[in-house]
């Protein structure tokens, strides 16, 4: 019986060893979080202009279009807790930053932080690849293990060769292409809209709080915040409540008239049509170099 | 819990510890057995606690019963009263939906216009299986195969030993019931071979099930837009995954309660590798065909009769498999289906021809046996198209489709599936003669400790890394 349990023992020691290879060799490979570090922290004297948001600027802003001193710091869900905590991290190595883009998208005053929700694992991501320090080196947050399916997810695409990165070396997210693009993609605006219709009421202060956060960081440093909202597709704009929409608009026009920011407004903008969507609320690579043309034509970055 | 859950990973190492260690005699032992059996089965829901203690106690005193009383009749009042309880929870838990719903079809189809009936119940995990457990017991102290047991706590250990609990083996008392009765001592030997079944059963459902499962619902969910080939591939992954999903639960349970000292039936013998459909009935779910052949087709007659009754009993076995499977015409189907494949054997007398392993003596198997092994899976595949089908319009139009809708060969996305049911075909054929392939006798390289601590290490690492989408095992639902 001992023999047995000492034995057991020892192969369940041999296990842990091998994941814990394993978790050393996901932190060593490239990711979005650790590609827009590296040039923060290898380029970040030649920033003037960081694009903040989630999946909307991720894929909807092409920083190398948009001018010659762009990073796309947006991330997948990415909120305005973390869009502060960024940009309160990285400024430091970004000391010509002059303009910061923060997009208002329908689920951004009413969604899970990271932290709260069933979305914490993606904190991981923060502190493991951005030195987001935000925990102790001892949490959950610190190991790419405690997200078991993206850790076993990291070391499959690392056997096979299968690389998993899909952005360029400035932050914009290459996944969205028309020829991946589901055929039947606009019919998805009714179940997006639900989907995104977490928390109604809960979170909507918190997150007004981190966004004027946000602008008095810009404003006590000498960076202009600009609001945008990018296209949606018809079908997931026509399914948004009243209620939260209400919300959006209130919480967004409080800001812009408060600080009187800058706001640019896609969401219907007729300029955009099928071809430039990858999904109801996301564009496709065509859609972002036409996003990023019209900003670059309105903002005029390199001049 | 789940077997591949991580509170079953922390379940398993507390109750081995302690049942060993902390726990002594065999009646603490067993009393500790029941407990940790009936937290594993209330974890899904602690209601289902309340029918299997049912189930349980009436068998338990039916067999009490049958032992005091000699006279044939209140004997077969006594079996039948069993039967009928057990077979009446049974029923009205898995099957009064489906009569009441089919019953009020065949009322509306002569013009009249019932009330749809139908109860909200859940269907508790496992009650086929222990149910027809629990009745095996019954019906052998009636025939007086075996005494009734008075240890009521070996007894209660016996129906809800957690391993075998809720997916089978389905046990016979005449195994499980003794080795519940007497001490066990712990056998080191045999706990290092349940460590090696339990990781190739969980090698079997984690990454080979579910990997298959997530195309296999992708193509039945749009089976009326795929092209024959997809469908045909669907159909291949299906099969490997129910087998992947049923006998990978099976190693796992046998492999458990091997850590206990205690022997459950083998449940598969590598079906895929029959030479005909008589043989994959052998190989494939062994507990619950073995309980129908002794407890349905023998006392029907058996063999031992003309063969037009033969036949009979043949058919009717196979009718009530199908739907002890589910409530389902789907199901009935299928059961149908391979007893309409029986026919041709019994008729021509050749059911029972094989006996030994395909290639028995040969690296490979011989070119008529790769034809017969290729038909019987080409006819079992068709089989598990009805049993995955959600009705019978599907499983027609899925079959339908296959035979008809050619198309140009699509890109294929499962390749990575595909590749692992070669890889478990592959190992399971050059292992068929052993229980399964992870009981290496130490040859070549493998006579030193460290190369098969790497290679069990490294499945370790592939099941965790390459699992799939987490699926419930199929048989759950049964």
């Amino acid at each position: 019986m001992k023999k047995f349990i000492l034995k057991a023992g020892l192969f369940g020691i041999i296990i842990i060893m091998l994941l814990a290879v394993g978790e050393l060799a996901v932190r060593s490979m490239l990711t979005p979080y650790g590609i827009k570090h590296l040039e923060v922290v290898n380029n970040g004297d030649k920033i003037s202009t960081v694009v903040l948001g989630s999946s909307h600027t991720y894929y909807g802003i092409d920083a190398k279009e948009l001018g010659d001193s762009v990073i796309n710091m947006a991330n997948i869900s990415q909120l305005y807790d973390y869009d502060y905590y960024l940009l309160e991290h990285y400024k430091k190595y970004m000391p010509n930053l002059r303009r910061v883009i923060i997009p208002v998208s329908y689920f951004s005053f009413t969604d899970d932080f990271f932290e709260e929700g069933n979305e914490w694992k993606m904190a991981i991501n923060y502190k493991v690849y951005m030195e987001i320090d935000r925990h102790s080196d001892f949490s959950k947050y610190n190991f790419v293990i405690a997200n078991f399916d993206v850790y076993s997810g990291k070391l499959k695409s690392l056997l096979t060769g299968k690389s998993r990165i899909k952005c360029d070396s400035l932050g914009h997210g290459l996944d969205f292409t028309l020829d991946i693009r589901p055929s039947n993609w606009k019919e998805g605006g009714y179940k997006r809209a639900r989907d995104h219709e977490k928390h109604l009421h809960d979170n909507v202060g918190r997150s007004r709080e981190f966004l004027e956060k946000i602008v008095a960081f810009c404003n006590a440093n000498s960076i202009e915040p600009i609001i945008i909202t990018t296209p949606v597709w018809s079908s997931y704009y026509e399914s948004w409540r009243d209620a939260q929409k209400k919300i959006m608009i209130e919480n967004r026009d409080y800001i812009i008239n408060k600080y009187n920011l800058r706001y640019y407004d896609y969401i219907r903008d007729p300029r955009f049509v099928d071809e430039d969507f990858y999904d109801v609320d996301h564009l496709s690579d065509i859609g972002a170099t036409k996003l990023t043309a019209l900003l670059r034509d309105t903002l005029k970055i390199n001049e | 819990m789940l077997f591949n859950s991580v509170q079953y990973l922390i379940f398993l190492p507390i109750v081995f510890i302690i049942y060993w260690n902390l726990v002594k005699g065999r009646n603490l032992r067993n009393l500790f057995l029941i407990a940790a059996s009936y937290l594993f089965y209330g974890w899904w829901d602690w209601r289902f606690l309340i029918l299997i203690f049912i189930t349980t106690s009436c068998s338990f005193a039916s067999g009490l019963l049958l032992n005091k009383y000699d006279r044939v009749v209140a004997r077969k009042t006594i079996l039948w009263s069993n039967v009928a309880l057990n077979l009446g929870i049974l029923g009205l838990f898995k099957y009064f939906n489906f009569f009441a719903r089919n019953f009020a079809e065949i009322l509306r189809s002569m013009g009249m216009t019932p009330d749809d009936v139908t109860l909200d119940l859940i269907l508790p995990v496992g009650i086929s299986f222990y149910t027809f457990q629990a009745l095996s017991y019954t019906i052998d102290v009636y025939r007086r195969k075996i005494k009734a047991t008075t240890d009521v706590i070996a007894f209660f250990t016996f129906i809800s030993f957690f391993p075998q609990l809720v997916a089978g083996p389905i046990e016979r008392a005449t195994n499980l019931l003794p080795q519940f009765e007497r001490d066990r001592k712990f056998d080191y030997e045999k706990a290092v071979d349940g460590c090696r079944q339990i990781l190739w059963g969980l090698f079997k459902k984690m990454v080979v099930a579910d990997t298959c499962a997530v195309h296999v619902n992708e193509i039945f969910g749009a089976y009326d837009t795929e092209g024959s080939i997809l469908l045909f591939l669907g159909a291949i992954l299906f099969t490997f995954q129910i087998y992947g999903d049923f006998s990978g639960y099976s190693d796992v349970a046998i492999g458990t309660a091997n850590l206990f000292n205690v022997n459950l039936m083998t449940n598969f013998k590598n079906p895929y590798f029959s030479r005909d459909v008589a043989e994959f009935w052998r190989r494939w779910h062994i507990s619950l065909n073995t309980w129908f052949r002794e407890y349905v087709y023998i006392p029907l007659g058996g063999s031992r009769c003309s063969k037009g009754k033969v036949l009979r009993n043949t058919m009717v076995v196979f009718l009530l498999s199908g739907f002890w499977h589910g409530a389902e015409w789907t199901y009935v189907a299928w059961g149908i289906y391979h007893g309409i494949l029986f026919v041709p054997l019994i008729i021509s007398g050749k059911n029972t021809r094989y006996t030994d392993y395909a290639g028995s003596g040969r690296f490979l198997p011989s070119f008529k046996e790769s034809l017969a092994m290729g038909l019987t899976s080409m006819l079992v595949v068709i089989g598990w198209i009805l049993f995955r089908a959600d009705n019978i319009e599907i499983a027609w139009g899925y079959l339908s489709r296959m035979f008809t809708a050619f198309d140009v060969m699509n890109p294929i996305t499962c390749k990575t599936a595909l590749m692992w049911c070669l890889i478990l075909v592959v190992i399971e054929w050059f292992t068929r003669k052993k229980t399964f392939p992870l009981q290496i006798e130490g040859h070549g390289i493998l006579r030193f400790r460290a190369a098969r601590w790497m290679l069990y290490a490294g499945l370790t690492m592939i099941v965790l890394i390459f699992a799939g989408q987490q699926t419930d095992f199929i048989y759950f639902q049964f």
